[in-house]
């Protein structure tokens, strides 16, 4: 595979290639004859937006707002205190026991913020703040206490004393290679799926991501940066003292990120540099200061959603639309080859599941399978207990009895993301389609198929490329097969509802499921999106997957099930071939509300 | 021992008075006022100038009321309003927001400084076992006491406050059942608002008039909130007084420096055994 010669990856290349030579030249700016104050305020705006970048991944990309950067900072300066003024002076030592605090800190205070998420992380961790000073109050012996602590040494790197061009020089560094690393996360599948997660943890866990551990891994890694900051900020002037990490600070980093745009990473630069260089130099700003920090947290909650790199973003996409470069965007899908490849389905085998809601039995002893190659129907009138019965197999619900198998694995009782690992795909009665391509909404169902490691993707190690390219090819296999190949670059949320169901089947088939749930997937498509379902649903089939189909369109279950499961008041009437069920007086009376004699239109009939 | 009793339940019962303001507004609105613990420290402030001036108490109280209800309004209609509906936390940054400006224009206009807030009552001391009390920590207690029943018994027996409750459960089957949730909203926050500007006077004596008391009450409120039942105000008089108690005893056995790591790990351990807090409910997903 000709991946080298790909436009992306020469992009990549000449992306990597711009960082080293910008890092180089800010490295080195002292040596080029930057000013020492100038070169101390590009220490502070780095600094700063190491710890912007933190709030930056787990706000802005996670989705969970933490105050918690200040007492990261915090326990990078006092390690710096601790291990360079009583153990060994090294700074690459000192960094790396900082990042190690840094994410069991974040471990411990994340395990049980996030469980409840909002609000409780957001106290949880702006209490941490106010808890600085009295953690370095108790631990005045090593900390100094209240006055601070002076007397730390010149850092020094594998037993060289760096003196202040050095030090310039590894701040930027530490910087670059941060911002790199945080760079390629949010740019690999692993930002992917934090947007997925952020914007609907329903479906995320219905893709198999496990929503409370990638949350905490990320909640963990945005720890880092800040503890790498606080053990660089010691050495800047060899004083500590714990006012620094005070509330104040988590408002102005929160404004920072905010600015620049939360959801960037660039972005964090801009927010950091406008904070460091304006608000924070001026003495007599500091009497408005808290105003002005409440005023544009107001405004900026309210209608700067995406920040100034938002707003250049949307300033470049009106150039491109005006200088013709525009996206093309076609309105509608092209008909494809009906070929959905091999496909290793799995026996889904529902036994005895019982559920009530209250007084309300809405699903008594029910048992049915679908094997491999097959085609199985839910029909029953509203309120009969196809949807709940969906739930329970996905997870969402816990039966009272009874039991779910996918192949040999019982699934009863498993959370969804488990039970979606043990190969259970589905779509929803409304299609659930996160704010981003096409393609991308695709390549969010391969996370938990093809597992990459973070550091992997943050380093871009070999195992990362591999699974991007079959990601790739995989993704745009399966847009083929439903005939959304020509829409990969389309944004997902602007397609008409017929095209977001395809698009819904299509990152079903990404996950390469055992057994395929289709929840009403046909409502609302019309004559032609109906052939064009009908044909992948059975491509599907013939090469060799397991499908439940939960359906009203009883035309459209008679074209493709090759069995029919009827539910009634949360009981099976029965279980045949569609057209033995057509037939079957009490379906007719129950189901189709019809007597006998109409039996002839029920094959014709909408419900 | 008594004495430490009573005076942890009197900080205890500051913490209520926050956690029934939090609680009001949660009900109508999901959203947790970050603001609130500013309305208290603002009302002290506001306290100590009408004192100074010789305003009559009941005046100082209904000018309370009526800045904290109008204070309040104007945060819902500025900074919560707009973002309710968004579903990103905006409402997180917002009132946060209020709180730094709250914050800031104190800093402003009255001082960095500490300031005392003459208490209501006389300022003796109660001689109790172990020590003694000040009338207005008794009166601190009694009225945390009063405001969570109160607070308990309107989300119960009132009309307005099932209301509440329904909108708080779903809120559009609420509109559609007639409830103006907007209007009801507002008037929530507004009730939030006078109740932390008015309860001032009262809380004042108990801990000091000084900016940065308003980010530790907001955050102790919720604290208190967390372990007690988020929405649920008898959640709030136990979680508060309880959450007081524990203060003065830590502070009274291992030093001042550790209460507020004491409440915290009493904070994390809660979220991890019973994440609904004591009162709370559970409710199950669906798609």
């Amino acid at each position: 595979m000709a991946i080298a010669d790909s436009p992306g990856a020469r992009r990549a290349g000449g992306l990597a290639a711009v960082w080293i030579v910008i890092t180089a030249l800010l490295a080195f700016s002292p040596e080029l004859g930057l000013a020492p104050s100038t070169s101390r305020q590009l220490v502070l705006v780095a600094l700063l937006s190491l710890v912007v970048s933190g709030l930056n991944l787990s706000f802005g990309y996670a989705g969970e707002l933490s105050f918690a950067q200040p007492a990261m900072y915090a326990v990078g300066a006092y390690t710096t205190v601790i291990v360079a003024m009583r153990w060994v002076n090294d700074i690459a030592l000192v960094l790396v026991v900082a990042a190690a605090a840094g994410l069991l800190l974040g471990l411990v205070t994340g395990i049980p913020g996030l469980r409840l998420g909002g609000w409780m992380l957001a106290i949880a961790s702006l209490y941490l703040v106010l808890l600085v000073p009295d953690i370095v109050s108790v631990a005045k012996a090593w900390t100094g206490g209240h006055q601070g602590i002076g007397g730390i040494p010149l850092p020094q790197l594998f037993g060289v004393e760096l003196d202040n061009n050095g030090y310039v020089a590894l701040v930027v560094v530490v910087t670059s290679a941060w911002f790199a690393c945080f760079r390629n996360l949010v740019k690999s599948r692993a930002g992917k799926t934090l947007s997925v997660l952020r914007q609907s943890p329903v479906l995320a866990s219905s893709l198999g991501i496990s929503v409370f551990s990638t949350k905490l891994k990320a909640y963990a890694i945005s720890g880092l940066p800040a503890t790498m900051a606080g053990a660089l900020f010691a050495y800047l002037d060899g004083f500590v003292a714990p006012d620094t990490f005070g509330v104040e600070l988590a408002i102005v980093v929160l404004a920072a990120s905010i600015l620049g745009g939360a959801r960037s990473v660039y972005g964090v630069f801009v927010g950091a540099a406008l904070l460091q260089l304006g608000p924070m130099q001026s003495n007599t700003f500091g009497d408005y200061a808290f105003v002005a920090y409440g005023v544009f947290l107001i405004i900026a909650g309210v209608a700067l959603q995406r920040g100034i790199s938002g707003l250049a973003a949307d300033l470049a996409g009106k150039v491109r639309a005006r200088f013709g470069q525009a996206v093309v965007r076609p309105a509608t899908h092209t008909a494809a080859p009906a070929d959905a490849g091999r496909i290793t389905g799995k026996q889904l085998t529902v036994s005895g599941i019982s559920k009530r809601f209250g007084g309300v039995t809405a699903l008594d002893d029910v048992s049915f399978s679908v094997q491999p190659g097959e085609v199985v129907a839910l029909i029953g009138p509203n309120g009969s207990g196809k949807t709940t019965l969906l739930n329970i197999v996905s997870g969402y619900y816990r039966a009272d009895r009874g039991t779910v198998h996918v192949g040999t694995t019982e699934t009863t009782g498993l959370p969804p993301h488990k039970i979606a690992r043990a190969g259970v795909a589905r779509t929803f009665q409304t299609p659930s389609i996160p704010a981003m391509s096409v393609r991308d909404v695709v390549e969010s169902a391969r996370t938990e198929v093809t597992r990459v490691s973070i550091v992997e993707a943050m380093l871009r190690l070999p195992r990362h490329r591999r699974v991007a390219a079959t990601d790739s090819g995989k993704v745009a296999s399966v847009l083929s097969t439903v005939g959304l190949g020509d829409l990969a670059n389309a944004d997902a949320q602007t397609l008409p509802l017929g095209t977001r169901r395809m698009l819904e089947l299509a990152r079903s088939l990404a996950a390469e499921p055992g057994v395929l749930l289709l929840d009403e997937v046909a409502s609302g498509l019309d004559d032609d999106e109906l052939d064009e379902l009908s044909r992948v649903i059975r491509a599907v089939r013939d090469g060799g997957g397991s499908v439940l189909l939960v359906e009203h369109n009883f035309a459209l279950v008679r074209a493709l099930a090759d069995r029919v499961v009827v539910l009634s008041q949360g009981r099976v009437v029965v279980v045949e071939a569609p057209d033995v069920v057509a037939q079957h007086p009490e379906v007719l009376e129950h189901y189709l509300g019809e007597p006998a004699t109409a039996a002839s239109r029920a094959g014709t009939g909408g419900k | 021992m008594i004495a430490t009793l009573l005076s942890g339940l009197a900080l205890g019962g500051v913490y209520t008075l926050v956690a029934i303001g939090y609680n009001v507004v949660w009900l109508t609105t999901r959203a947790v006022n970050f603001a609130q613990g500013g309305f208290v420290v603002a009302g002290m402030f506001v306290t100590v100038t009408l004192y100074h001036r010789g305003v009559p108490v009941a005046l100082i109280f209904l000018i309370l009321a009526a800045a904290g209800a109008v204070l309040a309004a104007v945060e819902y209609s500025v900074g919560v309003r707009p973002v309710q509906r968004r579903g990103d936390h905006a409402e997180l940054v917002t009132t946060v927001g209020a709180l730094t400006v709250i914050q800031g224009v104190i800093l402003l206009l009255v001082s960095q400084d500490v300031q005392r807030v003459k208490s209501l009552f006389p300022e003796t001391f109660l001689d109790v076992p172990g020590g003694r009390i000040t009338p207005a920590e008794l009166a601190l207690i009694i009225l945390a006491v009063v405001a969570g029943l109160g607070a308990h018994a309107w989300t119960r027996h009132t009309r307005s406050g099932l209301a509440a409750r329904g909108v708080s459960e779903d809120r559009e089957t609420a509109m559609v059942l007639g409830v103006n949730t907007t209007r009801f909203s507002y008037l929530t926050f507004a009730a939030s608002g006078a109740l932390g500007f008015a309860v001032a006077p009262f809380v004042g004596p108990k801990v000091f008039a000084v900016v940065a008391m308003a980010t530790v009450l907001s955050i102790k409120g919720f604290v208190v909130l967390a372990v007690g039942g988020l929405g649920n105000n008898l959640g709030a008089l136990i979680g508060g007084l309880g959450v007081g108690f524990l203060e003065l005893i830590v502070a009274w056995q291992f030093g001042t420096a550790w209460q507020n790591t004491a409440v915290f790990a009493v904070f994390i351990v809660v979220m991890l055994v019973r994440p609904r807090g004591i009162f709370g409910e559970v409710k199950e997903r669906t798609v």
